[in-house]
């Protein structure tokens, strides 16, 4: 290479933009024109410096309590109602929502279906206090934990309608008693989180007598 | 992006689509928080504005961490995440006013920067600080966090060449300034 770099050659082999052959070739270059070796020289070492800057730092104070507040809003902000029953096919529906909202959403699905199940299996008593348990699932750690059970749960849920619209009655009877389970698991999960909140430590106690009446109701 | 990518905690083994866990979630907030606060620090040369952009940036990857399909490193999506989230919040201001730095302002970043980041070298921090904010994002995104120019052409809606002469003004005022 005879004729010199140009300034763009020279900023594009500085920062290493050149393809590899040019890279070569702007180095032999600059290795024999002093010229361009002068100009290179302090871009080089400008950008080397640079690319050695820290890059991490430390906020003078701790940020996660304040975003811990702020990411418990953000699931609170797409809660469902507690105390209304959702059909199959509304909940069909809302898979169109945003997925982490979806998600968030069946943690609140879990008790909803609690109460729609608790009417279809009879056990209205369950099903009331399931319903006064209106406040349940608002913080976000009970939520995503209560979440997974809940996926169990509308599965059972499912389950047991098909079985009990189809009158097969001895898989109804196994359905009622997986959705009783999931929905026990789902309580003890909230309450393990959320021990101060009383609707939380309620509904616990309530899956608890459904879950007990239940056993007691076997052969 | 050529940046070092920290540890990443094992957060990503939920099920696809599936909330982030809160305990891992807080994990992943605490392998990288500090090259977010860096990044957003630099960029707007404003601690106060560097925290809450921090918090944004998380509450960003908390929306949007399930559908992070793992086609890049988690590190790099999150540095790209504070990127574009910082970009934003820097276009919406300068729609809202024109935000000129005085003189002190880089004197004040510069301390930040070394509390921040006591190893870092005052001079560059002081001499970035004072370079006009487009040039700034260009020279941070390709000499500090390894960006190449057709990624922060995309990031900021610009040309490659409008790119390249961004940065070789930034290098050139940098030298200036660093000669002083």
């Amino acid at each position: 290479m005879t004729m010199h770099l140009s300034d763009d050659d020279l900023h594009d082999f500085a920062g290493g933009e050149l393809p590899p052959a040019r890279m070569e070739e702007a180095a032999a270059h600059l290795d024999a024109c002093a010229a361009c070796r002068a100009t290179a020289e302090p871009l080089i070492a400008l950008t080397a410096r640079l690319a050695t800057l820290p890059r991490a730092g430390d906020p003078a104070g701790d940020l996660w309590p304040a975003l811990h507040a702020r990411l418990a809003a953000e699931t609170r902000a797409v809660q469902l109602p507690v105390t209304r029953v959702v059909s199959l096919d509304e909940h069909r529906r809302r898979r169109a929502l945003p997925a982490w909202a979806a998600h968030a959403a069946a943690a609140a699905v879990v008790f909803t279906l609690g109460f729609g199940g608790g009417r279809l299996t009879g056990t209205g008593e369950a099903a009331a206090m399931l319903a006064a348990a209106d406040t349940v699932a608002t913080a976000m750690d009970a939520a995503l934990r209560v979440q997974r059970a809940g996926t169990e749960y509308v599965a059972a849920v499912a389950h047991f309608v098909a079985a009990a619209r189809g009158g097969d009655s001895l898989a109804a009877a196994e359905g009622r008693e997986a959705t009783i389970a999931a929905c026990y698991g789902a309580s003890r999960e909230l309450t393990r989180l959320r021990t101060d909140d009383s609707s939380a430590v309620r509904l616990f106690r309530t899956a608890s007598a459904a879950r007990a009446v239940s056993a007691s109701d076997q052969p | 992006m050529t940046a070092t990518a920290p540890p990443e905690p094992a957060l990503l083994d939920a099920p696809a689509a599936a909330p982030p866990d809160p305990a891992a979630f807080e994990a992943l907030y605490r392998a990288h928080y500090r090259h977010v606060y860096a990044v957003t620090l630099r960029m707007t040369c404003d601690a106060s504005r560097a925290e809450d952009l921090t918090q944004e940036v998380f509450v960003r990857v908390w929306q949007k961490l399930p559908t992070f399909r793992g086609e890049s490193a988690l590190s790099t999506w999150i540095h790209t995440v504070a990127v574009r989230t910082t970009l934003e919040s820097m276009r919406s201001e300068s729609r809202r006013e024109a935000r000129v730095m005085t003189t002190d302002e880089p004197g004040r970043y510069a301390a930040e920067a070394r509390r921040a980041m006591p190893e870092t070298a005052v001079d560059l921090e002081r001499a970035i600080a004072a370079l006009p904010p487009g040039a700034r994002n260009v020279l941070l995104l390709h000499d500090v966090n390894g960006y190449r120019y057709h990624e922060i052409a995309e990031m900021l809606g610009v040309s490659l060449g409008t790119v390249k002469s961004q940065l070789n003004r930034a290098r050139r005022l940098m030298m200036e300034a660093l000669e002083r």
